[in-house]
């Protein structure tokens, strides 16, 4: 069944509060483990606990607006919008860079190694695959790596390991 | 070479010696590894990380700089140190890099009494036994100021006047801080009570204090003879008097039992070989008896002295007994 | 202070302001690199120099690094500092309806103006200025941070709730750590990692640069080609009566909010655009691509700077992180910053003043040499620039601390930041809510100590009451304008 825009915008709110909820009750749990006033009358607690309630009074009309949303009838014309393209290259390119940041903290795999890896396989995410593009990629990822790893480990002696 | 000492420091650990098998064969490199021999020859082998848990320009910072400097300027160690910061979380950040390390003497850190405190408020997941102490590279103590035109002239005139008047008086503070701990140790020895305002670092002490938001705050020697006649020093937390500031009492001359030196610690990883600690320690006490470190610590109203590991550890273990009653009251 | 001016011209001194102006710029530009971690890690090289070289080739990097930060926001929506947030509201759509060189013009000779006037301050009157700012406290610091989180609310695009929503999802980010005003642990959950809290910098990369990076990489291959013109630089002479006023107000604003240590660019930034937003005629041009905006937000944020340099200078007491590495590499001299500078080392101090004048200046003509160029990034095919711009992203997250654990923070902002924007919430009032909430709840917390709980004792504070008028006033202008208008219908209807 296709979904209208709307529709689907208002489920996409109804998730983010979802997320803001789990998020108040941490604030919650998190600010009655902590201790009580003692130099000045608010303490710790005190911010955690009002930007919980912050939080909660400034999602109820968000809640209301999109709840409504959904149960409103489409108007006629919402079936003629283009469908939704789901992001694919910028999730392939976030998964490149999660293994990149996991080669270099975990893996603690040399810094130009990971990083040309890591320029090759963002780029051709993003620009597509060819023989060209692939050399252009790694050739662009080492010279970056080694001047990066140059200034910082004798310019600026920041050691990544 | 360079590639061979990254090799060795990989094999360092069942964990690290995959990740180093991964990236060798990755590389297509993947030859005799020499492991073992690499210990064998004389240490250092390849540059001293020093980890500095604040950041960059502050005492600590600069302090370390300058000795890295000089004791690569004349060759007392093979290799040179090299000084990063990671500041925050209390120091948390800063062992959570040392642990990160080796314990073969590539890794270690420069700090201050900082961490006793932040070890008697139980604040990171860190204590003393976590550490082999390499030594002290002097230290300095603090001074209590009031501004210019205050009414105190002297330390009895303040704490008659908080007696007859029980929290009359501001003083800057950060809670949990140096500061904190110093005036409360003073605080309880002569039997007095001042109120609060955050104040987390010196600058903020100094904003607070000059512009009339403060009444009295605690600053190093150096900070508080940098602003000339704007400020009056009431008492000293050193030993004894500094010789920048002939007039002003300590206060165990006054009769209170409370003194502060603050020293530059030299710490490793618990489990760092003695012989390497010896020779960073014969390194670092070469360069605070050289004549330039002494000129710029006597210039910055710090005092260059050398304690040795053990006597370090053994001070910092009294100090931190003390730190833990005084934050059981402060607290 | 002419002696000042020579010693800066020796051509040790001025190729070292001239580098380290160009540096900044490049820096500042860089999303993920700022003008304080290049501050932090040049400190060391500073060592073997002579102190007025020192502070000559860091001062540079300052005014060129607040300065660069423009062009990426302006051109990709990537903040390269927190102090050009402001910038991307008005500089990112003005780029993408083909006026790129037109905002970044326009950025420039903000920025420049608002160095100039800042100069007159520090240069004229700095002592009496800077104990002005003294008298500042916690309850005169603590209004008006919370009159600047109040024009947060002005500032939202779309939804006020959303807006709102956003200000206090970023505030709420900003309570892990150790709460400054007790010592202690807060929300850390026993984790070791979360002691020290987000760092400023991987939020603001991961929120704005890493986002958008994600949506631009799944946005159509072949972009839209931005214009860029052979013209000459789009700048008129009749742009002095057009933007005059508003750069003149928003140097002033950014200069005296500037001038109190620990409140900064962003925050000037940040109410020069909002003042600019108020007075306008046509507010709900802001936002949208309109000049003002771009003007008031770059004016503000370099200004500020000249504006913090007076109380480092006079009193030593630094306004920010990059202040505090410049009292180091004095410190490391032997040189104490403090009200006796100006006794002991006047050449440290004029030197400083003399060196932030030309220093601008040299950002003028580098900035205004190569904005063509620079608007040339846009043709850098998409892979490439994303990808390198990723690297810069990690490898700058990573060195402020050295600390991994940064750049997973900074991942997950971007995460973060991708839904936020999907759901239209806006990113900017999330950040600036992050970077605001600390100070404001430290200093209230201070204030209530001080007092002794005493709320009442604001009343004995006039700048305090001031703010708070302010505050009210930026919450009731719009609903006060909006009746007029109302009126005016109806009057004439």
């Amino acid at each position: 069944m296709q979904i209208s825009r709307r529709k689907l915008r208002a489920l996409g709110d109804l998730g983010l509060l979802a997320a803001v909820a789990v998020g108040v009750s941490v604030l919650f749990i998190g600010a009655a483990d902590l201790p009580a006033p003692r130099f000045e009358p608010l303490g710790s607690a005190a911010m955690p606990k009002i930007l919980g309630v912050l939080l909660i009074l400034l999602s109820l009309p968000i809640a209301f607006r999109a709840i409504r949303n959904l149960l409103r009838r489409d108007p006629a014309d919402a079936k003629q919008e283009p469908p939704i393209q789901l992001p694919h290259r910028g999730v392939l390119v976030f998964g490149a860079l999660l293994a990149y940041a996991a080669a270099l903290d975990f893996g603690r795999v040399p810094f130009v190694l990971a990083t040309t890896v890591f320029v090759a396989l963002s780029g051709m995410a993003i620009s597509g695959i060819s023989v060209r593009s692939v050399l252009i990629y790694i050739f662009l990822g080492l010279g970056l790596s080694l001047a990066l790893s140059y200034i910082f480990t004798n310019f600026l002696y920041v050691r990544f390991a | 070479m360079l590639f061979i000492n990254g090799l060795t420091k990989y094999s360092r650990g069942a964990r690290k010696t995959l990740a180093a098998a991964v990236a060798v064969g990755i590389m297509g490199l993947a030859g005799p590894i020499t492991v073992e021999s690499a210990f064998a020859q004389s240490y250092p082998t390849e540059p001293i990380q020093v980890i500095i848990p604040f950041k960059p320009g502050g005492r600590t910072d600069t302090v370390a700089r300058l000795i890295a400097e000089k004791i690569k300027e004349k060759g007392w160690l093979d290799q040179p140190m090299v000084v990063t910061n990671a500041p925050g979380g209390a120091g948390a950040n800063a062992v959570n890099q040392m642990r990160r390390g080796d314990s073969e003497g590539y890794t270690i850190v420069h700090w201050h009494h900082q961490a006793l405190i932040a070890m008697a408020m139980e604040l990171g997941d860190f204590g003393l036994e976590d550490f082999k102490s390499i030594g002290y590279t002097g230290g300095g103590s603090p001074v209590w100021a009031v501004r210019a035109d205050s009414e105190f002239n002297t330390i009895q005139e303040l704490i008659d006047h908080l007696k007859a008047n029980p929290r009359s008086l501001v003083e800057a503070v950060g809670i949990g801080s140096i500061p904190h701990f110093v005036g409360g140790m003073f605080a309880n020895a002569a039997g007095f009570e001042t109120r609060y305002v955050t104040a987390n670092s010196g600058a903020d002490r100094l904003r607070l204090l000059l512009g009339g938001n403060a009444d009295v705050a605690l600053f190093s020697a150096s900070e508080f003879l940098a602003q000339g006649d704007t400020m009056k020093a009431l008492v000293y937390f050193g030993r004894e008097r500094l010789p920048n500031m002939p007039d002003v009492p300590t206060a165990t001359e006054l009769g209170f039992d409370v003194s502060w030196a603050n020293p530059n610690w030299w710490l490793a990883p618990a489990d760092t070989p003695d012989e390497v600690v010896a020779v960073l320690a014969a390194a670092l006490e070469k360069a605070i008896n050289d004549p330039d470190i002494t000129a710029h610590f006597v210039a910055n109203t710090l005092e260059p002295y050398w304690m040795s590991g053990p006597d370090a550890m053994e001070d910092a273990t009294k100090t931190l007994a003390e730190l833990k009653k005084v934050a059981a009251t402060i607290n | 202070m002419l002696d000042a001016f020579a010693a800066l011209f020796q051509w040790q001194n001025l190729i070292l302001l001239v580098g380290g102006t160009a540096l900044g710029i490049v820096v500042g530009a860089i999303p993920g690199l700022t003008a304080s971690m290049l501050i932090a890690l040049t400190l060391p090289l500073t060592f073997r120099m002579d102190p007025v070289g020192a502070v000559t080739l860091l001062i540079g990097q300052y005014v060129g690094g607040i300065s660069g930060g423009q062009i990426t926001a302006i051109l990709l929506r990537m903040p390269g500092t927190p102090a050009s947030i402001v910038t991307t509201f008005d500089g990112y759509p003005m780029a993408q309806s083909d006026r790129a060189e037109r905002a970044l013009a326009l950025g420039i000779t903000a920025s420049v103006v608002g160095g100039i006037i800042s100069w007159f301050f520090l240069a004229g009157m700095s002592p009496s200025l800077a104990k002005f700012a003294l008298q500042f406290g916690p309850w005169e610091y603590f209004t008006l941070v919370l009159m600047a989180l109040v024009m947060l609310a002005v500032l939202a695009q779309g939804s006020l709730a959303k807006g709102l929503l956003a200000a206090a999802l970023g505030m709420a980010f900003a309570l892990p750590g150790i709460d400054s005003s007790i010592g202690q642990a807060r929300l850390t959950f026993g984790n070791s990692a979360l002691l020290s809290g987000f760092g400023l910098l991987p939020v603001l990369i991961g929120a704005f640069a890493i986002s958008q990076i994600l949506r631009d990489a799944s946005s159509p291959r072949t972009t839209k080609k931005v214009k860029v013109s052979r013209r000459k630089l789009p700048i008129y002479i009749s742009d002095i009566k057009t933007h005059g006023p508003n750069m003149l107000r928003s140097s002033v604003i950014g200069t005296w909010i500037g001038l109190l240590p620990g409140i900064g660019a962003n925050i000037a930034a940040l109410v020069a655009y909002s003042t600019a937003k108020q007075l306008s005629k046509e507010p709900e041009k802001f936002g949208t691509g309109h000049e003002p905006g771009v003007v008031a937000g770059e004016s503000a944020n370099n200004s500020s700077i000249g504006g913090a340099l007076i109380p480092l200078i006079t009193m030593g007491i630094p306004g920010s992180v990059t202040e505090a590495i410049l009292i180091g590499a004095l410190v490391i001299h032997n040189l104490q910053p403090g009200p006796l500078l100006f006794q002991n080392s006047p050449e440290i101090a004029y030197g400083i003043i003399a060196a932030y004048l030309v220093a601008n200046f040299i950002m003028l003509v580098m900035m205004w040499g190569a904005v063509r160029q620079i608007a040339k990034v846009i043709y850098i095919p998409k892979g490439m620039l994303l990808s390198v711009i990723l690297v810069f992203c990690v490898v700058g997250s990573y060195a402020v601390n050295s600390n991994f654990s940064d750049v997973w923070v900074m991942i997950a902002f971007g995460a973060i930041g991708l839904v936020l924007e999907a759901t239209k919430v806006p990113l900017g009032p999330f950040v600036i809510g992050f970077v605001l909430s600390p100070i404001a709840e430290e200093q209230l917390r201070a204030s209530l100590m001080m007092s002794d709980g005493v709320w009442s004792d604001i009343l004995d504070r006039p700048y305090a009451l001031f703010f708070l008028f302010l505050a009210l006033a930026t919450v009731a202008w719009p609903m006060i304008m909006g009746r007029l208008a109302q009126k005016n219908k109806k009057s004439r209807s």
